[in-house]
């Protein structure tokens, strides 16, 4: 897990500001992963993750910040937070990660992750000549299956998996930043998991699978 | 490493690259203008509340000794003594004001009670003023 040294935030306390370059750098594109997650806008995610750094830049500098605190928790909790206030104004209603709205009457468990997902296989897109070449075009595939799912899924879910995937926060972690019980959490990363895995096995066998990943 | 495993990590794997945003480019250094901008701006705030400080203690203390010069001034005649003036007025105006309305409810307080009220009265209306336009709008 890539964490900031401390050194460099006392620096930055202490006046040498140019440090925060770093701390940019550092967090940058996993935060906005974030950001993007909740606003599903890319400019206003921009914006969101900028005053974030600005709220860390001002608690680090004025020394609000203690070092007791794990520093990717602490900013991540700010980038969250900011996140949900931006969410609130642009789109005039709260953000809520807790419960996932069903309407369908015939729903059954998991549903709500393939709301809207097809993964729309074309196998006659592919020259069969070359079998390396089939096999990097399948695995291209698999990834595009992913990236479809991923992008399709409830927010309640790309939040979750992105906090534990790309922001890589524990499960403790993630419970405390969305104040939600441990148990949803764990379970709602469990389920997309599961959920890609049922999509994949539908559409390739088990042995397929592993012979396309093992390139 | 199992197949199972295997399955796993390609999947943790995939959804991680799925998951991931890139910010545009010159993000870095649009945020870092943005910080120096914050500091020049808290630096020229620093300034202007050293300002705003000076311009209340000045404030404050013209009430105050407004306050003292006006008690002293309405105090220092004595019963006898006829008075003149726009003071010696308002002092009249005050006491028989509250005077009545202290009569409403059976009550008759001695001396100028009602000018020193009122003096402390206007102190607090001039400096709640002070505080809420100067003072505080120097905090933000």
């Amino acid at each position: 897990m890539t964490e900031v040294n401390p050194e460099i935030l006392e620096r930055i306390r202490k006046g040498e500001t140019g440090l925060f370059r770093e701390v940019v750098d550092t967090y940058k594109d996993r935060a906005y992963s974030l950001t993007v997650k909740i606003l599903k806008h890319r400019e206003e995610a921009e914006d969101a993750l900028q005053d974030a750094f600005i709220r860390l830049f001002r608690a680090v500098s004025s020394g609000n910040y203690e070092a007791r605190a794990k520093f990717s928790t602490y900013f991540y909790t700010i980038v969250y937070n900011t996140a949900v206030d931006y969410y609130r104004k642009y789109y005039q209603r709260a953000f809520n990660v807790t419960s996932i709205e069903v309407h369908e009457s015939n729903y059954s468990d998991g549903d709500e992750l393939v709301r809207n997902f097809e993964p729309m296989i074309d196998r006659n897109a592919y020259d069969a000549d070359s079998m390396s070449t089939e096999r990097n075009l399948e695995v291209a595939e698999i990834q595009r299956i992913i990236r479809g799912y991923i992008n399709s899924i409830p927010q309640q879910y790309s939040v979750i998996l992105n906090m534990f995937f790309v922001n890589e926060l524990s499960h403790e972690e993630i419970s405390n930043i969305l104040k939600l019980p441990l148990g949803t959490v764990k379970n709602r990363i469990f389920r997309a998991k599961e959920k890609l895995k049922e999509i994949l096995f539908r559409e390739f066998n088990r042995e397929e699978l592993i012979e396309y990943i093992k390139v | 490493m199992n197949d199972f495993n295997k399955i796993e990590e390609f999947l943790d794997t995939g959804m991680s690259s799925s998951l991931e945003e890139k910010t545009s480019g010159g993000f870095t250094d649009k945020m870092m203008r943005e910080i120096a901008l914050i500091q020049e701006f808290e630096k020229q705030d620093k300034k202007t509340f050293k300002l705003m400080n000076v311009i209340a203690a000045a404030a404050v203390s013209i009430i105050l000794v407004s306050g003292i010069l006006l008690a002293w001034l309405l105090g220092s005649g004595s019963a006898d003594e006829q008075q003149e003036g726009f003071f010696a007025y308002a002092k009249d105006a005050i006491n028989t004001f509250g005077y009545k309305v202290m009569s409403l409810f059976g009550l008759s307080p001695s001396g100028d009670v009602f000018v020193y009220v009122f003096i402390a009265a206007v102190a607090v209306s001039v400096f709640a003023l002070v505080d809420k336009f100067v003072i505080r709008r120097g905090y933000n």
